[in-house]
């Protein structure tokens, strides 16, 4: 038998160390990163003799940029934080009814829906980006903003919730989805044959079953409107260098000007040779989102796929 | 008592279900195939017609059919030990592997242009020659970092599918560990592994956002598709870019499709 | 009061084809049948779960075909009782009440009296989950009945209690069914069940309704091979008739006025009369040897030779054993002779 034991000892490693080598190359990618967030001579000799923004040299040679002195940091994730929890909302509002249409109710055409929805979340995002683009700026839509006097590309309402929208809501829903085909759809026809409307049969019945499945899913909606880069950046594009008077007072009361999305903010500094603010904003972005993922294992999520 | 509260004719509820979707729907078909319409057919046609646009789809198609063939050879045995094995702070475990695919592509690549400059892979360079960064290599690595979790992601929602009882089945047989992995496992999950790799694939082709802080453009060495799509749009070629727009759209509505035929009811989405 | 006609529709892979179907106030009706027969199908129409493609549903003159479950006030109690695993016993019970936004009161006043005529007061605040069988099944009675409906439909309510609950239970059932004067319709497969609790049976096949009548009638009278074997008449065999008697291969039978040619005959176990003694009077008397004989719980079953082999079920003091030579005497009215289509 201790062959047999020796067999399976043997087996057992072979597969953990493919998921230590993922687990350990992870945790080297993220970890070995945060010298970066310490200042270099070069890196203080270059900004020397640059100046992008007009930024506080002496606060950006501190220790990570000194982030979290610079207003424009509080402005990015303040920002940043308030539409993707618009964003989620509505996508919340709007995924439910869907998810649950796509679910219970016979649809022509379902397969095609299917396919268009996991077909956006294997798409590049600088496609998604193009397609917002040419959808407002040239279309039918273009007569539309014109006929309101308001251009919703480089907006941050609802310029850039329509951005984060498009694959929170995709993402949200085939969770929802998912959650409502584990629910028996036994318990809404014998609450119906009891004398319920079809709404609150589902209010009683099939929504406290469907509760922590909808939970998941809210928390997935968020952490994606959270990650989306890309179709900010074409839609919205980047807020930091405009000028004041760009801005709304509405927005300026917000404490919302002058600051880009978090992911794109990175993406700026990090261009522009702030490689330790630029860096800080990553940490701050993969703290949130290793919570996020933390969470959702320990709900149970089951098969949600990023 | 009989028929008090009873005469609810069909209720709000299913017109507002099925409203909505309806809704959604036709607002996501107009963003798939606004650039199609802005091009128009006879615009569209030229544009295919241009060596540049099928050099650069080669390109994409080739690194990411490289990078996800190293992504599965990780990504399966990873996938099946995620599933299979139970140990100790496994959700701390499974969240750290899960990171790089929850964070922003951008962020995956600023924290890899940090790495390439350090052990192991100044040391690569010295010993093979071989320069990962701003070149092919560094696309591969690229590609490599934002699928090959998501790989063992979706293998371990296959093998989750299969149950224990065949393997636990196959060893009362005699049969040692491996041999049933190899026999009994894998081509009880073929189907499942075929799908998930085609949207590994898709993923791979679609990765730009890690290039742009990472590896930078080199003309016709490092500009896929998407990435492509951005340069050409900070240039401001919009025929391009839309041009080039379906195309990403095409392979990944096709790569979908061969995901639902080839996978049917056993895969996740 | 209900009258069914001429129901088709199909559900996956169970269909229904051309159902006719009557049934009485205060009439306890049992479908029967094989699975895939279509009699979930059929009760789910009934119910307003799913629309049927043709046919009509008519419930005291109304007719409810196009009407969604929720207007029917028919009670639909499914085969796992579906109880609503976030609600308690109680509030289980309440629920179609609740629908019917009836007073609080009066729901309370219902749902007690419910309670005490099913016996579940020790369960009244207990999780779903937690139930055995037999509670869950007289939970989901109660919730049904609570409201009071015309009509209740029953899919298979037996079929996951063990065997020693299941009789206590179908008693249960049909006293239920005397106390609140309701009437039931009751799926099952069994034919053992059907007889505990039916005044009327239907037998369904393949989507249709073979065969309706007392259990009396069903039994006695199959109408074809299918069903003689639902019924478990034992002895069916294929013979030749010729207007007065008949021949099963070699062994000869007499009855009269019956037709001629090819047929099905069944001759039900219990109406062969059996002794070791040769003392009987009548026709169709036959000698044989004992090949079988089988003590069961209520009866003994023999099995004798005749030429063609009889399975008897005899109640009598006599046991008969392997090899003895008995006498048999099949009465001629309890032959049951089907003409073979």
């Amino acid at each position: 038998m201790s062959g047999n034991g020796q067999r399976r000892k043997v087996f057992n490693s072979f597969f953990y160390s493919f998921a230590g080598f993922l687990f350990l190359y992870s945790a080297y990618l993220f970890l070995s990163n945060i010298d970066q967030l310490f200042v270099t001579e070069a890196a203080i000799k270059t900004r020397e003799v640059t100046d992008i923004w007009g930024e506080d040299r002496e606060v950006l040679n501190q220790f990570a940029g000194g982030f979290w002195k610079d207003v424009y940091f509080w402005k990015s994730l303040n920002l940043t934080l308030a539409i993707t929890l618009i964003t989620t909302f509505i996508a919340t509002i709007l995924g439910i009814p869907t998810a649950y249409a796509l679910s219970r109710y016979r649809i022509p055409g379902k397969s095609v829906v299917e396919i268009l929805f996991s077909s956006l979340i294997v798409m590049p995002g600088s496609v998604i980006g193009i397609c917002l683009i040419v959808m407002f700026n040239y279309g039918p839509l273009w007569e539309m903003q014109n006929w309101l006097g308001f251009k919703f590309a480089h907006s941050i309402f609802p310029g850039m919730v329509i951005a984060s929208l498009v694959l929170s809501f995709a993402f949200g829903m085939s969770a929802w989805k998912a959650t409502f085909d584990s629910v028996n759809p036994r318990f809404e026809q014998v609450a119906r044959s009891l004398g319920s409307s079809r709404w609150r049969a589902f209010r009683t019945t099939t929504l406290p079953l469907a509760k922590s499945g909808i939970v998941a899913g809210i928390i997935l909606a968020w952490t994606r409107a959270m990650a989306e880069f890309s179709a900010v950046l074409f839609f919205c594009g980047t807020f930091r260098e405009l000028p004041a008077s760009r801005f709304s007072d509405f927005t300026k009361l917000l404490q919302m000007d002058q600051a880009d999305w978090v992911s794109v903010a990175v993406w700026a500094q990090v261009e522009f040779g702030n490689i330790e603010y630029g860096f800080a904003l990553a940490f701050v972005l993969v703290f949130i989102g290793g919570i996020s993922v933390y969470v959702m294992h320990r709900i149970g999520a089951k098969g949600y796929v990023w | 008592m009989r028929n008090v509260g009873l005469r609810s004719r069909g209720g709000w509820w299913p017109a507002l279900c099925i409203g909505t979707t309806g809704c959604i729907l036709a607002v996501y078909i107009l963003l798939v195939t606004s650039n199609w319409i802005y091009l128009g057919w006879h615009d569209t046609l030229y544009f295919f017609s241009k060596s540049r646009m099928w050099e650069r789809f080669w390109l994409t198609v080739w690194t990411a059919t490289i990078s996800t063939s190293i992504s599965l050879f990780i990504g399966i045995p990873a996938g099946y030990a995620l599933s299979r094995f139970r140990f100790p702070c496994r959700y701390l475990f499974a969240s750290i592997i899960d990171l790089p695919i929850v964070v922003s592509p951008a962020v995956v690549g600023a924290f890899l242009f940090g790495i390439t400059t350090r052990f192991p892979f100044d040391w690569i360079s010295e010993f093979y020659g071989i320069y990962i960064g701003r070149n092919v290599y560094g696309v591969l690595l690229v590609q490599f970092t934002v699928t090959a979790a998501f790989c063992a992601r979706l293998m371990k929602a296959s093998f989750d599918m299969i149950p224990v009882r065949f393997e636990m089945v196959s060893n009362s047989l005699g049969a040692p560990p491996f041999r049933t992995f190899f026999k009994v496992v894998l081509p009880m999950a073929k189907n499942g592994i075929i799908a998930s790799m085609i949207v590994v694939w898709a993923r791979a082709a679609a990765e730009w956002e890690g290039l742009m802080l990472f590896v930078g453009a080199t003309e016709g060495k490092t500009d896929i598709m998407p990435f492509a799509i951005y340069l050409d749009w900070n240039g401001g070629m919009m025929g391009w870019v839309t041009s080039m727009s379906i195309v990403c759209i095409l392979m990944a509505v096709s790569a979908i499709s061969a995901m639902k035929i080839i996978g049917g009811r056993s895969n996740v989405w | 009061m209900i009258e069914i006609k001429n129901l088709n529709g199909a559900l996956g892979e169970f269909q229904l084809h051309d159902v006719n179907l009557s049934v009485r106030k205060g009439e306890y009706l049992a479908i029967l049948g094989p699975t895939g027969a279509g009699k979930t199908v059929l009760v789910e129409y009934v119910a307003g779960i799913f629309k049927p493609d043709k046919g009509s549903i008519m419930v005291d003159g109304e007719d409810i075909t196009s009407l969604y479950p929720e207007e029917r006030n028919i009670g639909y109690v499914p085969q796992d009782y579906a109880l609503f695993p976030n609600l308690t016993v109680e509030k289980n019970i309440a629920y179609g009440l609740e629908a019917r936004r009836m007073p609080s009161e009066q729901v309370n006043a219902v749902v007690s009296e419910m309670i005490s005529q099913l016996k579940i007061e020790y369960i009244r605040h207990r999780m779903p989950l937690n139930l055995s069988g037999g509670e869950k099944q007289r939970v989901a009675l109660g919730r049904a009945l609570a409201t009071k409906p015309r009509l209740l439909l029953l899919d298979e309510p037996l079929s996951a209690l063990d065997e020693n609950l299941r009789t206590e239970m179908a008693r249960e059932l049909r006293r239920l069914q005397r106390d609140v004067n309701g009437t039931f319709i009751h799926v099952c497969h069994n034919f053992e069940e059907a007889s505990d609790v039916a005044d009327m049976i239907a037998i369904m096949n393949e989507g249709s309704i073979v065969q309706t009548g007392t259990l009396k009638q069903v039994m006695d009278a199959p109408k074809n091979e299918f069903l003689a074997r639902f019924v478990k008449s034992q002895n069916i065999f294929s013979g030749i008739a010729n207007g007065s008697g008949l021949k099963i291969g070699e062994t000869a039978l007499v009855k009269k006025n019956i037709c001629e040619g090819d047929v099905i005959v069944a001759i039900r176990p219990e109406s062969i009369k059996i002794s070791g003694e040769n003392n009987q009077k009548g026709e169709n008397l036959f000698s044989g040897t004992v090949e079988n004989s089988l003590l069961k719980p209520y009866f003994s079953e023999v099995v004798v030779d005749i030429g063609i082999p009889l399975i008897i079920y005899t109640m009598k003091g006599e046991t008969f054993n392997r090899g003895d030579k008995v006498n048999v005497r099949i009465p001629p009215e309890k032959i049951v002779v089907i003409e073979k289509l």
